[in-house]
């Protein structure tokens, strides 16, 4: 059972290898993640500073500033314990207590099948009881919605940030609205443009599981396979999407004038 | 300093201009790449941020004419989904200088951005 072990977290993945970046970013999605990339150790300390973060996936040799001295830093300077997990280019001897000493608390070696990195993230979470909660995810009936990334954006002018969310709760069922039209007519060039459109709405406003439902519609259209599976997806996403259409009412008071 | 940003998703539109805006930037925007071409004509951009999946001109089909203009001198930053690495690498085969994968952390665009901007213009005399 691996599914969404990172459902909601917030993970920062630091690389300088724009195919690593990738391949990470991917396998972390995967597993439910939400993830942001800095490409050396500095550029790791900026991104902390300014946003909180479940975990961090860390590769030691980096130019600029290495993986050590950035994890010294985050626990010396910064006084965070994110659990911190290093990504290993061999199993160099020796390499696992480095990497412990500088204070992370677990390591993978590159190249890592999902698996290995599952079990990895399994181990530190189980060790580090603390998870940090973010007020910019709301959670209601089993569903979360992430909308920190408005307010990193806006800041505090709650005007444009309504303005953000009414045109993200009329823009999905549009989209939805497509995909069904397209997929009547089994255009499944369409279904797959419009899928991958909703895929942008949900960089902004985040539902791991929507996103995640949306991923499989576009790949099933896009590859021609599992097309069977299309109307149940759609179905999970319509469902889901008055649960979160609910929550962001009530956060955002759109009251219904009664 | 100019930015324009050619993206036909409103709400990540709103996202990037909200950012660069507070940022300082003049920023224009074009929701499709034939808008983008006629406001890089206009205006003179010092970065182009553009989308890759666009009505009428694609964002590969943007940075394309641009690059190949020797005329024109502006960096351009993609602006990917998830699952387009094919597509990023052809961005970068047509000249595009950088990239950032939605869902994209706002600082990183900062980041991004000024490095880009100060790649093209490393001294602002001569």
């Amino acid at each position: 059972m691996r599914d969404y072990i990172l459902q909601n977290k917030k993970v920062l993945v630091v690389d300088d290898n724009i195919i690593n970046q990738t391949v990470v970013k991917h396998a972390l999605i995967k597993l439910g993640a939400m993830t942001e990339i800095a490409g050396d150790g500095e550029e790791a300390i900026t991104l902390f500073r300014n946003n909180i973060y479940d975990l961090v996936l860390m590769d030691v040799q980096m130019p600029i500033m290495d993986g050590y001295d950035a994890t010294r830093y985050i626990r010396n300077q910064l006084q965070s314990k994110v659990p911190i997990i290093a990504m290993t280019a061999f199993a160099l001897k020796g390499e696992d207590e480095k990497c412990l000493e500088s204070g992370m608390n677990g390591y993978v070696s590159k190249p890592f099948t999902l698996e290995s990195l599952y079990n990895a993230i399994n181990q530190v979470f189980d060790t580090n009881v603390i998870v940090q909660s973010n007020p910019y995810i709301l959670t209601d009936n089993n569903t979360s919605v992430d909308v920190s990334m408005l307010y990193e954006i806006v800041g505090n002018d709650e005007e444009y940030i309504k303005a953000m969310i009414t045109t993200f709760i009329e823009n999905i069922p549009t989209i939805v609205q497509k995909i069904e039209a397209a997929l009547a007519n089994k255009d499944w060039d369409n279904v797959a443009k419009s899928a991958h459109y909703a895929k942008s709405s949900l960089s902004v406003v985040k539902i791991a599981e929507i996103l995640d439902w949306i991923i499989m519609i576009e790949y099933s259209a896009r590859k021609k396979s599992d097309l069977e599976a299309i109307p149940a997806l759609i179905a999970k996403v319509k469902e889901k999407f008055v649960i979160v259409g609910n929550i962001l009412m009530e956060r955002f008071s759109f009251k219904p004038k009664s | 300093m100019k930015i324009l940003i050619a993206e036909d998703e409103p709400l990540v539109m709103m996202a990037l201009v909200a950012k660069l805006r507070k940022e300082g930037y003049e920023v224009t925007s074009a929701t499709d790449g034939r808008e983008a071409l006629k406001a890089i004509e206009k205006n003179n951009p010092d970065l182009i941020i553009t989308d890759i999946l666009m009505p009428y001109t694609s964002g590969l089909e943007l940075i394309g004419i641009v690059k190949s203009n020797p005329s024109i001198n502006i960096p351009i930053l993609v602006i990917s989904a998830l699952g387009e690495e094919d597509t990023v690498m052809e961005a970068f085969q047509l000249g595009a200088d950088d990239f950032l994968t939605k869902p994209f952390n706002p600082v990183e665009l900062s980041l991004r951005v000024k490095r880009l901007i100060k790649l093209k213009s490393p001294k602002l005399s001569k």
